[in-house]
């Protein structure tokens, strides 16, 4: 043992490099992975925000639209929207995949990249007035056009 | 000399360089990692989700009459399907609002009453004696299916019911924990008020307070957010206060 601790001969130079660089680069590259990782988590993160907040955004227009309907006539409303969340476009619609299994449509904002999905609540207004439609985020635009029967959302 | 021989001994030396190098990374990127998280970790909260919906929520419940739909018809008297003359057809009503379907911008003191527990002159929802078929229906009809909810309806007037009771009540149903965002609207009530009495009927004042907190826990994590909704009845000199409290 003692001789294992103190034996400083036979030293190769070219294998403490080749030690070295490996030990460098594992080291190099899980430090990549996990910066990435951390990277990827909080872009996802800050795109879920974003959608969210667009789709209240959206929603409460839904139910402005909604209460404001004249009772003959057609009312329609152009909201503006990012055109884009972290450099990327989004797809809005009205759908029945409600994650939370209550019965009642959302609203679905699905990012392109990253396939990051926020589901934002109508609020029941769907058991009001039927509810339908889907628009992409490239205007900047939304139409929400509503009836006594009918409320839709498309690109604006 | 035992130092100089450290120092120039080149002989199975490790490169004390590159272990320094190697500690002073791994410090400044455990330091940028654990900065990252905390720079993100303040809008992991869903207290922007809360506050739009909370506020959806009591715009429909205050202006909106409600609805019910089955195979024998449909109406916006959602109040003699949910419990009338002890038959409970929860499920057929689809939304429920409080708004009086023949008096614009007032809220109905039938409909309000059959939901909600009168405790005198300020009313609840839920009770514990509410079901949880009565809750689950509840919740979905008054679009807030994701979310668990307490409401109260008081008297804008303080000098018309005991504050610090209905405060108490509150407080124990919601809670006091994360953050809390408050929404508030006024607006009124047609009913009977019997102190002023002269034979027609008065807008009364009241106070309308709903707590709802998520009932999925996506990230494990605490939110409370107070939706607190108010608008002015420039009508009526009685006016009710309808507060949307939301916390998880």
């Amino acid at each position: 043992m003692r001789v294992l601790l103190n034996d400083e001969d036979g030293q190769a130079i070219p294998v403490e490099y080749i030690l070295i660089f490996t030990i460098s680069m594992i080291f190099l590259g899980l430090m990549t992975m996990t910066f990435n990782s951390v990277v990827d988590s909080s872009s996802r993160q800050a795109i879920y925000i974003e959608l969210t907040d667009t789709g209240n955004l959206i929603s409460s227009a839904i139910t402005n639209t909604y209460l404001t309907t004249p009772t003959d006539g057609v009312n329609s409303i152009s909201l503006n929207i990012p055109a884009e969340i972290a450099g990327t476009g989004y797809f809005v619609e009205i759908s029945d995949d409600d994650p939370f299994k209550i019965d009642n449509k959302v609203l679905k904002l699905t990012s392109m990249r990253k396939s990051v999905t926020a589901y934002v609540p109508l609020n029941s207004v769907d058991a009001l007035i039927e509810i339908n439609g889907s628009a992409l985020s490239d205007s900047g635009k939304i139409l929400i056009i509503s009836n006594t029967s009918e409320i839709t959302i498309s690109q604006g | 000399m035992r130092s100089f021989y450290l120092l120039r001994d080149e002989k199975a030396n490790i490169s004390m360089d590159f272990l320094t190098a190697v500690a002073v990374i791994i410090i400044a990127f455990i330091f940028a990692v654990s900065v990252l998280s905390s720079i993100i970790t303040p809008y992991s909260g869903y207290s922007k989700e809360l506050y739009p919906t909370a506020d959806r929520a009591v715009t429909l419940l205050v202006e909106d009459e409600g609805y019910w739909e089955c195979d024998g018809g449909e109406g916006t008297d959602w109040e003699f399907k949910w419990n009338y003359s002890g038959n409970y057809n929860y499920s057929n009503v689809t939304k429920i609002g409080l708004l009086d379907s023949n008096e614009k911008n007032t809220l109905d003191p039938g409909k309000i009453n059959t939901i909600m527990e009168n405790q005198g002159s300020w009313w609840e929802y839920p009770v514990s004696s509410s079901s949880g078929p009565e809750l689950d229906n509840a919740s979905r009809a008054m679009g807030l299916g994701r979310y668990n909810f307490y409401i109260q309806i008081r008297p804008l007037n303080e000098s018309k019911y005991n504050v610090s009771a209905a405060n108490q009540r509150a407080t124990e149903m919601v809670g006091d924990k994360g953050d809390v965002v408050s929404v508030v609207r006024y607006s009124r009530m047609n009913q009977l008020d019997l102190d002023d009495f002269n034979g027609a009927n008065f807008f009364d004042k009241l106070h309308v307070i709903i707590h709802i907190e998520y009932k999925n826990i996506r990230q494990q994590a605490e939110l409370v957010c107070n939706s607190h909704i108010q608008h002015k009845n420039p009508n009526a000199n009685r006016i009710m206060c309808t507060d949307i409290i939301s916390y998880k």
